[in-house]
């Protein structure tokens, strides 16, 4: 393990300062480029998260009849800290916040933390459009589970190492994303996918009220929407690293690079997400099963064939 | 033991007694989805001693696993019980004598285990990468048995659904299978 | 498992049989009387088996108290506003909104021509779009008077300034028919396609009583 990760060179609690900070970045630029083509860029934009949070920050909270509040607010908590924990292993700038012998899965299992933190905000107020929206997240969940997987290990398959920072290093001669861009596009629909947003937004869908977030408000929702933006943001950071090269550029320092590449990713992301609508869990999930499992299990093929001819070598 | 740190033995202890409480949570609370996620908090500690005791492809694996299985359930067992918020108290017991039974005779049976098994005791040198440790044991001497659990396992799925499903391809395909668009109460995503 | 009885003031689901042959609880529920792009006043009501509605009942809430006469809109500019509500619901909000601008901008009457733009480039969007026809089309199709999709294209034809013969009322009793059995979000979808008024039905009911 020649690399220190970002705790061994920073010390813990600095280094995880950064890493929420940096979170939180990701999620107001997340915030303010889908405000932006939304509502249309305007000089407010990126303040406009920015004052809606504080709002949220000091709104009273409306609670509905009967709700099972011990679970209720420990989903609502568990989104943001996920999201977080998920950028944990992400190499912003070459380090990662603690490195592990097994960063991909860490992330895929954050991801699948989410589901039962979802399905809890859904489940706690009682109510059933929210709750309607916890078992979609769930449906969706299940149909984007195995090719988010699929296209995870594909990029460890390539780097022969389920650590991020070695994905990275591997991409030195050629960006993955070349020789795998079914996995990167799976990948980042994906992310889209478990931060219910854009076409999938079916689990706070506007056609059940807002779903999950129906009943949230004040610090319970802004805990939620920072969560999903911090996902997506995340989420992007890590498309950069597996399938973009990382911090790898020329003239700029490397962690600019990273960052204007997470950038282009949520960018890209945002403009074709809101180009379409709401795609309703009762299609997707069938072309999840029939056409992006074999689709991905395909692209392993492929790439562990290159790997065995010693391509990536 | 002896080779864990302070640090990592705090964990391993806390994490277990966390285990156990929320084990024994799982019978004590009177809402499905509580019990749910008691179940999911105890497995989630275990991940956690796993992670302390660094072996953190197994800690992710269990956690992601036991996630996966537990938001499953909560589909199956608590969807279809239409009282969001699991209103009404209900016991999370059935056949309590007989559980009790159970759970005592496994709990002896690893307990004398533990205490009775020839535990090797030379330390091997730790290896660097404990994830690749696991990969090459798995996919090496024991690839056969793997193979063969795994599609064991798929074909169950399978077969499981299969005879859970009320409706085969006769009655979405015709007789003759032979319909272009199948006949479904909520057509899909292929629109044939 | 114990059903039936009041927890916290709240009576408890009780079981039904569904669309597999299966017993299972059934809860009773009422949407709106304000939901996104839903007619203010339309309320719901319906028994909810996991997502999808086993019956259906619509009424309108407080129709005799409503004023009778609607705002009075030019049919371009009331089948925009229509249109920019579907969109809400079917959750495309860059769409909905540069149908709200082309309204807005009709009702201005200061940029007619640039309104009159916006509406065609929104709505050819709309009526090209294959993602919408994919995720929205074929359901709410039972009995006459085509599908959603049918009916989403005839409010573009009206709101990019097309003459489009109107179409007989539809009654909520219809509408219910169409509903049952379907998704709750696919319910949402097929009573935001039509174009139910509460005048209607408000005047049926003095027609009930007279």
């Amino acid at each position: 393990m020649p690399e220190q990760t970002l705790a061994e060179a920073w010390g813990l609690a600095p280094a995880v300062l950064g890493v929420v900070a940096v979170g939180l970045i990701l999620g107001l630029v997340v915030a303010a480029v889908d405000r932006a083509v939304v509502v249309g860029g305007t000089v407010g934009t990126v303040a406009a998260p920015l004052r809606d949070g504080a709002r949220l920050l000091f709104e009273q909270r409306r609670t509905t009849l009967a709700p099972d509040r011990l679970l209720w607010r420990l989903g609502c908590a568990a989104v943001p800290t996920l999201a977080l924990l998920s950028l944990a292993v992400v190499p912003v700038g070459g380090r990662t916040l603690w490195s592990t012998s097994a960063d991909l899965v860490w992330f895929n299992a954050m991801e699948a933390l989410l589901w039962a933190a979802v399905w809890l905000v859904g489940w706690g107020p009682n109510a059933v459009h929210a709750l309607t929206g916890g078992y979609r997240f769930l449906a969706q969940g299940l149909a984007y589970e195995l090719p988010l997987m699929f296209a995870l290990i594909t990029a460890g398959l390539a780097a022969g190492s389920l650590r991020t920072t070695d994905v990275v290093t591997a991409q030195e001669g050629l960006w993955f994303v070349v020789t795998m861009p079914v996995a990167f596009v799976v990948f980042v629909a994906s992310a889209a996918a478990f931060a219910f947003w854009g076409p999938f937004t079916a689990p706070a869908g506007p056609d059940i009220a807002g779903g999950v977030t129906s009943e949230l408000s004040g610090v319970d929702r802004l805990l939620v929407d920072l969560g999903r933006a911090v996902f997506l943001g995340a989420a992007a950071a890590m498309a950069t690293a597996l399938f973009l090269g990382g911090d790898a550029g020329p003239w700029l320092p490397g962690p600019v690079w990273f960052l204007l590449k997470t950038f282009a990713v949520v960018t890209a992301l945002v403009w074709v997400g809101r180009r379409v609508p709401v795609l309703r869990p009762d299609r997707t999930v069938e072309i999840g099963w029939m056409v992006l499992v074999p689709m991905t299990l395909l692209q392993a093929l492929v790439v562990a064939v290159l790997v065995l001819n010693g391509f990536y070598a | 033991m002896t080779e864990l740190s302070g640090w990592a033995f705090t964990a391993v202890a806390v994490l277990g007694v966390l285990s156990v409480a929320a084990g024994i949570a799982v019978f004590v609370v009177d809402s499905m989805a509580r019990a749910t996620f008691a179940l999911l908090a105890s497995f989630l500690a275990v991940a956690g001693v796993l992670l302390a005791l660094d072996l953190v492809y197994l800690a992710v694996v269990t956690a992601l696993m036991m996630t996966i299985e537990m938001a499953v359930m909560a589909v199956f067992m608590i969807m279809f019980m239409m009282n969001p918020a699991g209103l009404m108290p209900m016991t999370m017991v059935h056949n309590a004598k007989g559980s009790a039974v159970i759970g005592a005779a496994t709990f002896v049976v690893l307990a004398v285990g533990i205490w009775t098994i020839d535990w090797p005791t030379r330390n091997p040198p730790r290896p660097d990468d404990s994830t690749r440790q696991l990969g090459e044991a798995i996919m090496g001497s024991h690839m056969l048995v793997m193979l063969v659990i795994g599609i064991s396992l798929f074909a169950t799925i399978l077969a499981g659904t299969v005879l859970a499903t009320a409706r085969g391809r006769y009655d979405r395909f015709g007789p003759d299978l032979d319909a272009d668009r199948p006949d479904d109460p909520v057509p899909g995503g292929f629109r044939r | 498992m114990h059903h039936g009885g009041e927890v916290a003031g709240l009576a408890m689901a009780s079981t039904g049989p569904d669309r597999d042959g299966l017993e299972l609880d059934v809860l009773k529920v009422a949407l709106g009387p304000v939901l996104p792009g839903w007619p203010t006043g339309l309320v719901l009501r319906a028994d909810l088996q996991g997502d999808v509605l086993t019956s259906a009942e619509l009424a309108w809430l407080d129709a005799d108290t409503r004023p009778a006469v609607e705002p009075d809109r030019a049919p371009q500019e009331a089948a925009l506003d229509r249109l920019a509500r579907f969109l809400d619901v079917a959750g495309w909000p860059t769409a909905a909104r540069d149908a709200r601008r082309a309204r807005n901008g009709m009702a201005e009457r200061a940029n007619r021509d640039e309104a009159q733009r916006l509406a065609e480039a929104v709505t050819r969007r709309v009526n090209r779009s294959r993602t919408l026809a994919w995720t929205a089309g074929g359901i709410g199709g039972r009995g006459s008077g085509g599908d959603v999709l049918d009916r989403v294209r005839r409010w573009c034809d009206m709101a990019s300034g097309q003459l489009v013969e109107d179409l007989p009322a539809t009654s909520l009793k219809d509408v219910a028919a169409l509903v049952e059995g379907a998704e709750i979000g696919s319910a949402r979808l097929i009573v935001a396609s039509l174009d139910l008024r509460p005048v209607q039905a408000a005047s049926a009911s003095e027609h009930v009583h007279a």
